[in-house]
């Protein structure tokens, strides 16, 4: 694989954001976050090996400059929900 | 980067694109995503906040292919318009859900398709109708479903159970260990010991001693015997030739 992308199952990860809780002690209001839906365009490394496995490497747009001809763009879309116990 | 994408525009299904199927394509999304919910669940270990992915979905471009027999999918290369957009979205399943939407198969496991002696046109005929197991061959034919309509062929469940059975046949074939003179009821046999002798209930063995019909007195997958008229029945030499069952025949050469 290409070594600008990184395997899916590092990147997905890395699109969720780890955001602490919010308290205001004066207001006495506490929030958060209990779901995540990202969604963003990636470039991707399709890669197929000599038995046809597939092995899957994305990263989000490389380079933020526009040019004659730009990459491809997909899209990649992940839903997070907070772990029912932490919720409540 | 630059270089890469040259490449693939050049030269579209080369290695640096080749073309891939979408089962393969979902089998790798499949192990990516749990590879990511580990990842998940290790880091939630360390960390006081932890989510569980519910769903990830894909967008791809890519030009679909059809070679007369299989659909394949080269992903669109920069500079390259007018792709396809492909949309695989992968949901949770729980523990619960799987048991209720998974066959359940008692008894030996399931046979794959490619295991059967078959051809592969056959093969390719049957996955496109969804067959990929005996298991499913047999729910079909529990269903009356015609297979010569289905498949626009001339396969037909016999031909078909006759090659599954061959199949299964030689992956436990007969083996005999030994054969020995003994008495079953005061009567002098010829007892043939081995492995997977006599594994068909609904087939009798059929045995002929040196060219004459022999009466099979007993018969399991370990041992085998046949009545002897008289212990002078014996040559020197003497051949042995037992019908197992349709798929299996072993010949014994005895030496009294």
């Amino acid at each position: 694989m290409d070594e600008a992308f990184l395997p899916l199952a590092e990147l997905l990860p890395g699109l969720l954001p780890s955001l602490p809780d919010l308290y205001d002690v004066d207001a006495g209001m506490r929030s958060r976050v209990t779901g995540l839906e990202v969604e963003t365009p990636v470039e991707l490394d399709i890669v197929v090996d000599a038995d046809g496995r597939v092995q899957l490497g994305g990263t989000p747009p490389i380079y933020h400059l526009e040019t004659s001809t730009l990459p491809v763009f997909h899209a990649i879309r992940i839903v997070a929900v907070r772990d029912a116990e932490e919720v409540g | 980067m630059a270089a890469r994408a040259l490449v693939d525009e050049l030269n579209p299904t080369g290695p640096g694109n080749a073309a891939w199927r979408l089962e393969d394509f979902v089998d790798s999304l499949v192990v990516e995503l749990d590879k990511t919910r580990e990842t998940l669940a290790v880091k939630a270990i360390n960390k006081p906040l932890s989510y569980s992915v519910k769903e990830v979905a894909l967008d791809v471009n890519a030009f679909p292919t059809y070679d007369g027999d299989t659909v394949r999918f080269t992903t669109a290369a920069p500079g390259q318009e007018g792709a396809s957009k492909l949309t695989i979205q992968l949901g949770s399943i729980t523990d619960q859900q799987v048991r209720a939407s998974t066959k359940r198969r008692e008894g030996e496991p399931d046979q794959n398709l490619d295991e059967l002696d078959v051809d592969d046109a056959t093969r390719s005929k049957l996955r496109k109708i969804g067959v990929s197991s005996v298991d499913d061959l047999k729910d079909l034919e529990a269903r009356k479903v015609d297979l010569k309509a289905a498949t626009g062929t001339d396969i037909d469940y016999s031909s078909l159970a006759r090659k599954i059975n061959q199949s299964r046949r030689a992956k436990s074939a007969p083996a005999v260990d030994g054969v020995s003179l003994s008495q079953s009821n005061g009567e002098p046999c010829l007892l043939i010991e081995g492995r997977n002798l006599g594994l068909d209930p609904t087939f009798p063995p059929v045995a002929v001693l040196n060219d004459q019909l022999a009466e099979v007195l007993s018969s399991g997958p370990g041992h085998l015997t046949i009545r002897l008229d008289t212990e002078d029945s014996l040559r020197e030499e003497n051949e042995v030739v037992v019908t197992l069952d349709p798929y299996a025949v072993v010949k014994v050469n005895v030496r009294a």
